[in-house]
């Protein structure tokens, strides 16, 4: 057999990889030749070098990567980021069993009458606009009422309900002791002081930061409180409006409702809104649209074709609800009737929800 | 002599087995929150994975870099790692996976050729924090012929001597046959004798 054979195999031997058949071939091959053996020793030695010159360096070096590994890491830093900046309006059915808990906590609170609220330290001017935004800024940015009339009344209607920001849910809330006095003496609502708090904004005067205890509560809480609130809300004389059909109650609300759309607002103002709706989502669904333009709107409402129709759908019914003008209550019912005959299946159910508030059916 | 040889093995089974226990604890720890016990593996850890990835890429800021990340991704995968089995081999293959992207990296800017005639990896300059930190040249010489290694032979080599893998984990390991881990270790102890006879 070719040396070489041998040679190649002293490797393998030395590690003790061979099968032994193969091995005892080696083994008998290394005791005639030198080569072989020298080879061998080579390999020890080398063995020994690895393990002496292996190590690397020594221990202050290692603690160091250790720590450094471990500050990479952010090991023993105690701040914790809690993202509050979530939608409130997705992901709520676990938390409303929560917020439902929470909600009659507050309201027996409320009930005690002995509440102590701090102000936030910042005025309410300062404080950042409301968390659940997403949508809500883009309509807003939407609503240029061309009417100057209509956006004082917009302003007055749809207050700047400060809701805490990240640190003002850290933060007890109290209320100013002139508003709350204004609220105890002049607000008879059946469902209390929570929602007389609402009501308080809803005649003009500022909103001051009027974070009860919902302070404590995280969006989605929040969020419910202000839905459960909305169902008992006794809306204000409207000068324009009828009483025909009543208040949506708050499971057939679309999803990506801003809060302050729950508030009471004038025939103007819904028609304001459902007019800015129609151009949005004429212009999300046109296939003539600029995409730059959708693109933009798009990513700064972070919101899509479906919420926006959504809360049309909402906006019209809110006219066909407030208006006394037949002609248009008649335009709105139709259209809610075309959804509700076409569209997917929760635009479906949401326009034939409203469409049975406003021509309810006798039994 | 048998009966001590059993007995040491004994002892070996029995320390491996406490070792193991201690390590599960340690790693169930860190996967409950506990930072310090993922410290602690860190440092039972570190050294040998240095080793091994330094072996790979034959850079030690590289290594130094790539260990990092493996720890730092071991920890954002701790939820999925079995508590039953060793922590060593799931994070060196962590490393491992880590090592051969740079080296894939590399290999894109060079040919295998110009690796070899360069041997070590390109320093821009000083050497950096752990190179200056090796003790004696005769270290700082065997680093440098084991990253002289062409890069398939220097797997092979840094998995047997620096991780103790026999030809057929090795073989597993790296997806080739056993025959070729011989070829290989073979050539690299070669080129390494070659380069170092004088420290021998």
């Amino acid at each position: 057999m070719d040396h070489a054979y041998y040679r190649d195999k002293v490797s393998a031997y030395y590690d003790r990889q061979l099968p032994p058949q193969e091995a005892e071939v080696i083994r008998q091959h290394l005791e005639a030749c030198e080569e072989c053996r020298r080879l061998l020793v080579e390999l020890e030695c080398l063995d020994k070098l690895v393990e002496e010159r292996s190590h690397l360096a020594d221990r202050e070096y290692w603690e160091q990567s250790a720590r450094k590994i471990e500050d990479r890491l952010g090991f023993g830093k105690e701040t914790k980021v809690v993202d509050v900046r979530r939608s409130a309006w997705s992901g709520l059915g676990p938390k409303l069993a929560a917020a439902a808990a929470v909600l009659v906590l507050t309201f027996v609170v409320i009930y005690q009458g002995d509440i102590r609220r701090t102000v936030f330290e910042e005025p309410a001017e300062k404080q950042a606009a409301p968390v659940i935004e997403d949508t809500t800024q883009a309509i807003r940015a939407l609503e240029q009422p061309s009417d100057p009339a209509v956006a004082e009344e917009m302003k007055h209607a749809a207050p700047k309900a400060d809701y805490p920001d990240k640190e003002a849910v850290e933060k007890k809330a109290v209320l100013q002791e002139d508003i709350s006095t204004t609220v105890t003496t002049d607000t008879q609502t059946p469902a209390g002081r929570g929602t007389v708090a609402f009501h308080a904004a809803s005649v003009g005067k500022p909103s001051e930061s009027m974070q009860v205890d919902v302070a404590e509560m995280d969006d989605a809480l929040k969020t419910a409180s202000v839905r459960q609130e909305a169902k008992q809300i006794q809306r204000p004389p409207v000068q324009e409006a009828s009483e025909a059909g009543i208040i949506a109650p708050a499971e057939s609300l679309p999803e990506s409702l801003p809060e302050d759309w729950l508030l009471p607002a004038s025939l103007d103002v819904w028609r304001q809104r459902r007019d800015s709706l129609q151009t949005v989502l004429a212009e999300m669904t046109s296939p003539h649209a600029p995409l730059a333009q959708v693109k933009a709107r798009t990513e700064a409402a972070k919101t899509n074709a479906a919420d926006v129709q959504g809360l049309l759908v909402y906006a019209w019914y809110e006219v066909a609800r407030v208006t006394d003008n037949q002609s248009e209550r008649e335009a709105a019912l139709e259209y809610l009737r075309d959804i509700a005959a076409s569209a997917d299946s929760s635009l479906k159910a949401l326009a034939g929800s409203y469409l049975k508030l406003l021509e309810p059916q006798d039994d | 002599m048998d009966k001590m040889i059993q007995e040491e093995n004994h002892a070996e089974t029995v320390s491996g087995t406490e070792e193991r226990t201690a390590e599960r604890r340690l790693a169930e720890a860190a996967q409950n929150g506990d930072q310090k016990a993922f410290g602690q593996l860190i440092r039972r850890h570190q050294r040998r994975l240095m080793r091994f990835v330094l072996g790979l890429v034959g850079s030690f800021d590289t290594a130094e870099d790539i260990v990092q990340e493996a720890f730092v991704k071991a920890y954002e995968a701790l939820q999925t790692f079995r508590t039953e089995y060793s922590f060593y081999p799931w994070l060196s293959t962590i490393a491992r996976n880590l090592a051969y992207n740079h080296i894939h990296r590399e290999e894109k800017k060079e040919s295998l050729d110009t690796l070899q005639e360069k041997g070590f990896d390109p320093q821009t300059g000083e050497p950096g924090p752990l190179e200056q930190l090796l003790n004696d040249e005769a270290q700082r010489r065997f680093f440098a012929a084991v990253t002289a290694l062409p890069v398939q032979f220097r797997s092979v080599f840094v998995l047997r001597h620096f991780e103790g893998m026999d030809y057929a984990e090795i073989a597993g390991y790296l997806k080739i046959p056993p025959g070729t881990v011989d070829s290989r270790l073979y050539r690299a102890r070669q080129m390494l004798l070659e380069e170092l006879k004088d420290l021998l």
